[in-house]
């Protein structure tokens, strides 16, 4: 994996947050250790008791509740800013402008059609991630909190110390910042109470998991030296395109959560 | 495959995932009074975590149904010839809703409901027109995708309103899932893969 993400199972445990009902903390410290949630758990007996939906919370919601929702908004918008960055380092539209590593080698890319090709996958991805930044920050000030704009400081120091210096190493690390992303949000989902929160979640999930896999198809034509199949339209190259990228991009039936350390928990993200 | 070698299969799929509904047999979504013989329309209509399930193995049914006519046509030559990845994106994304289908059923199951093992009767008579109409690759693709879509607007729909966290949690995976489906099914029509920055229910089953 290129690059190194900061901290350890024991260190993400997250600190039981004052105010947080009991329930939902015990929820939080099972997160921390990694869930188990698919070794038959009870997880879903224990917190069966939380309300069914975000409409009904918000009639009897607590404090508690919105404080969690906010500061699950407020990391969400905080990872999304370090994709932002990352991707526009990658532009060269970051602090290092066209000097930046990860610009230079996409400017180097011999292939013309790959090369634009990827420009345009980390443009669109990274205007995504902008709207995604936007809507979790105006959740979070409708919920009462406040704005989150900086990067998420769990992960900050092991993106900014990445190599990402030649294309493969930039998009395998894109993808490994996209996994903690749509595993951040698929446990965030089963937090959260406010029902505008919960669909916002979803959808950007949804969405990052196809930045994932088209990530992981990228890299993988890119590791084979195939950088000619990284095109679109791909064409009649289609016929070229090896089967094995059907595994590459969705791996597993349900591509879960394997390391407590590859989540961004609520509190990780969270500012007062 | 047929609904019996199917149904074999699934029991082979459901002891892999047995620990994911377990947390559904142990909160419970449902309400169930007991197991069932009869059919959904001679009992009360299903309510929560149960009545997704119910929904969603339905889709489950029929996305695989679409898959197994895809694949039969392919091995008959109907479609000419048939690039590998396309094959394989078919092939694998059936595997793997072989085993979402597996969760639901055990779900239901949990809740004292039979599981489902046949495909959305609302949806079918749709979905088996454009089958009808699809004569090549691209066509395939598309029908793939078009099905594709519909579960994934039909998971995402359906999050905010499961009760059970674990049932949160495999709708999303599912969704996460099937949107990777459909990411790589759009790369292989050629279309910018991921189209739209948050993904919006507008084809969600119901």
């Amino acid at each position: 994996m290129p690059g190194e993400m900061t901290g350890d199972a024991d260190d993400v445990v997250p600190t039981p947050t004052p105010g947080l009902d009991g329930e939902r903390r015990t929820a939080l410290r099972t997160i921390g250790r990694g869930l188990g949630l698919l070794a038959g758990g009870c997880l879903g007996g224990m917190v069966a008791a939380l309300p069914a939906s975000a409409s009904a919370s918000s009639a009897r919601g607590t404090r508690a509740d919105a404080a969690l929702d906010i500061q699950v908004l407020q990391t969400a918008a905080s990872m999304e800013t370090l994709l932002v960055d990352l991707y526009g380092a990658a532009l060269g539209t970051g602090p290092e402008g066209r000097n930046a590593p990860s610009a230079l080698a996409i400017a180097a890319m011999p292939d013309v059609t790959a090369r634009d090709t990827l420009v345009r996958l980390l443009t669109e991805t990274q205007a995504h991630h902008r709207e995604h930044r936007l809507a979790f920050q105006t959740l979070t000030t409708a919920l009462g909190g406040v704005q989150q704009n900086d990067p998420n400081p769990k992960f900050a120091s092991g993106v900014a110390a990445a190599d990402v210096s030649n294309p493969l190493r930039l998009v395998d690390y894109a993808a490994v910042l996209e996994k903690i992303v749509t595993d951040t949000y698929t446990l965030d989902l089963t937090l959260v109470e406010n029902v505008r929160a919960k669909e916002a979640l979803a959808g950007v999930m949804a969405v990052e998991a196809q930045h994932l896999a088209v990530l992981r198809v990228v890299g993988a034509l890119l590791r084979d030296d195939k950088s000619v199949l990284v095109r679109i339209p791909i064409g009649n190259d289609l016929v070229n395109l090896p089967a094995a990228m059907a595994v590459i991009a969705f791996p597993r039936a349900m591509d879960d959560v394997t390391s407590s350390s590859s989540v961004a928990e609520p509190q990780s993200g969270a500012v007062l | 495959m047929t609904n019996l070698s199917r149904r074999r299969f699934l029991g082979a799929g459901a002891a892999v995932v047995a620990g994911t509904g377990a947390g559904v047999a142990c909160g419970g979504g449902g309400s169930g009074d007991g197991a069932s013989d009869t059919t959904t329309a001679a009992v009360p209509a299903l309510t929560g975590d149960v009545a997704v399930a119910n929904l969603v193995a339905g889709l489950e049914n029929l996305v695989l149904d679409i898959y197994d006519a895809l694949l039969a046509a392919a091995s008959a030559g109907r479609l000419g010839d048939v690039p590998a990845v396309v094959g394989a994106i078919v092939a694998t994304a059936r595997a793997q809703h072989i085993e979402h289908l597996a969760v639901w059923n055990q779900v239901l199951q949990a809740g004292g409901k039979p599981a489902v093992n046949e495909a959305d009767a609302g949806l079918k008579p749709t979905l088996d027109s454009r089958l009808a109409q699809v004569v090549d690759v691209g066509g395939a693709a598309r029908l793939a995708l078009l099905v594709e879509e519909i579960l994934a607007d039909t998971y995402l729909k359906a999050i905010p309103t499961l009760a059970d966290p674990e049932s949160v949690r495999a709708a999303a995976l599912m969704l996460a899932t099937d949107q990777q489906h459909c990411a790589l099914l759009r790369y292989a029509l050629g279309e910018v893969p991921v189209p739209e920055a948050v993904q919006i229910p507008d084809k969600a089953a119901s």
